[in-house]
């Protein structure tokens, strides 16, 4: 029995620039976090060779190509597992749409799963780049290939995707001040509304051509961002991820919509400096940076949406249970 | 001056001898730990306690990388006060066993460093490994005693001089921390997306 947990995340800048249509032109680098809520993901061998697979839904099946779970069956079938395997998720919050990068976070955690059940050891970058392989490659959703990287890392941290295809890390270091600081000012509402990604993110593909420049001041922003935190600047980095959300809603007309503007506007107007949603857009979480004393005005005007607390987290994926009785 | 050149051309030949397999192995078994997360614990009295502290230092400290889970490491020579309350309350032979038994998980790693193969204590923890299906790593000299055939996986320095022993169970401690920190060291810092993914299938 082998339990892996794998981190969530929230984008917080630079989303867009990891698509590959772009930064195989001209690079691209994204700063998110690892948030303490997760995606768990459990296997454990069977007496029998069937293969179950329990999600919100329950599957029971002979043979790889007859399961449901297109993350889990490509895992399965990338990893060499094909038979007597019992795979179960479990997440901290409903899944399908959140914009917290769910599905990404499933493919590390399912592949480390798989791999520690082999006895095989996989670096965290290894389990990126496979998930990449599996989401972009296999299963064709239009998506970047930020997610994949974070989930696995963890942290805060700023990638950049070169040109030739390399992707580089760095985590950042925060002082105790500034942690206590992002974790306090930072807030996620559920705006009750869980959409698919892949249609905002297709058309965020179908329009790249036309929307370089915006992508160019993306990644320009990513590098302030990353600035204003080092230097710990804190309240320029609600005001820059304001710019940034403005101008992310060019990208795709259906990042946003009449609902998601108006709570935006609600909560900037009762002292919110900045926010965005994360992940593609259209719906899951709205994320805002309230300093401290404008956060309880900032709940009564978002009236009724949900509030997740949370804080960042420094691990990625990683095994918590890991015992085979033999 | 002859004798200065004979302890180290003794060294050097007792060296020779040490079992590269079994080394391999024991650094197969450590990496598992590692991605399992299971607890390593070393142990062992005077020179080789002195050894356990220090084997558990580097493995902590010396084998972090970015994208690879930490080591968990602890000597079990190093808490002065629950080490002496054990020998007082419960006899000498009882120190390790004791602390084992609050601490150790199935598929967790015991390291026994023992010159001799025969210390009381060192053997007594080593049942309790077993008994709680724990893998069991030896480090012997002389004739390995009894430690030898009790250990899942023994290195075995092949001397009865004390000194020679006790140097070379150091130096195993640093190769094998050397050679986790170097597995992986390419693989690391730059990532690179596989070949067969051109910018052109995405860009359409």
């Amino acid at each position: 029995m082998i339990i892996v947990q794998t981190p969530l995340r929230i984008s917080l800048f630079g989303g867009g620039t990891d698509f590959r249509a772009f930064f195989m032109q001209e690079g691209g680098c994204v700063l998110s976090t690892a948030i303490d809520k997760y995606i768990f993901v459990t296997i454990k061998e069977r007496f029998d060779n069937k293969l179950r697979i329990g999600y919100t839904q329950t599957e029971m099946v002979d043979d790889i190509d007859q399961i449901h779970h297109d993350l889990i069956r490509e895992s399965l079938r990338l990893t060499g597992i094909d038979h007597g395997v019992e795979i179960t998720t479990m997440a901290d919050i409903p899944s399908e749409g959140s914009g917290l990068g769910s599905s990404s976070t499933v493919t590390v955690g399912a592949l480390h799963a798989m791999y520690a059940y082999l006895g095989e050891i996989v670096p965290a970058e290894r389990l990126a780049r496979e998930a990449c392989t599996i989401e972009i490659e296999t299963l064709h959703r239009p998506m970047g290939i930020q997610d994949q990287y974070i989930a696995a890392y963890g942290g805060l941290r700023f990638f950049e995707f070169l040109p030739n295809g390399q992707v580089t890390t760095e985590k950042i270091r925060l002082s105790s001040e500034a942690q206590r600081a992002l974790n306090n000012n930072f807030m996620l509402f559920f705006t009750g509304v869980s959409r698919r990604s892949s249609s905002i993110l297709q058309e965020q593909v179908d329009n790249l051509k036309d929307r370089l420049n915006e992508l160019r001041e993306i990644k320009q922003m990513a590098h302030e961002a990353r600035c204003a935190i080092e230097t710990e600047n804190f309240d320029s980095l609600g005001t820059l991820l304001h710019r940034s959300w403005e101008l992310k809603k060019r990208l795709a007309g259906t990042i946003s919509n009449g609902p998601i503007n108006e709570m935006y506007e609600a909560a900037r107007s009762a002292g919110a400096l900045g926010g965005k949603i994360s992940g593609a857009g259209g719906g899951g979480f709205l994320l805002l940076y309230v300093p401290w004393e404008f956060q309880n005005k900032v709940r009564m005007a978002l009236n009724g949406l949900q509030e997740l607390p949370f804080r960042l987290e420094e691990d990625g994926t990683k095994a918590i249970f890991n015992y085979r009785r033999s | 001056m002859e004798i200065i050149q004979n302890y180290i051309s003794v060294l050097q030949r007792t060296m020779d001898q040490l079992s590269r397999e079994s080394i391999a192995a024991v650094i197969d078994v450590l990496q598992q730990a590692r991605t399992k997360g299971s607890q390593i614990f070393v142990l062992g009295n005077g020179g080789s306690a002195s050894t356990a502290s220090h084997f558990a230092c580097d493995l902590s400290k010396n084998t972090r990388q970015e994208g690879l889970p930490h080591f968990r490491a602890i000597a079990l020579t190093d808490n002065m006060a629950l080490f002496s309350a054990y020998a007082n309350d419960e006899g000498y032979e009882n120190v390790f066993s004791e602390q084992l038994a609050s601490l150790i998980k199935p598929e967790d790693i015991v390291i026994a460093i023992s010159a001799s193969g025969n210390s009381k204590n060192v053997i007594k923890a080593v049942e309790a490994a077993h008994q709680y299906r724990a893998t069991v790593i030896g480090f012997t000299g002389f004739d390995g005693g009894y430690l030898k055939p009790l250990v899942d996986i023994n290195i075995h320095v092949n001397s009865d001089i004390i000194e020679h022993v006790e140097d070379i169970h150091l130096m195993l401690e640093h190769l094998i921390v050397k050679t986790i920190k170097d597995q992986f060291r390419s693989s690391v810092n730059v990532r690179t997306l596989p070949e067969q993914m051109p910018a052109e299938s995405f860009a359409d």
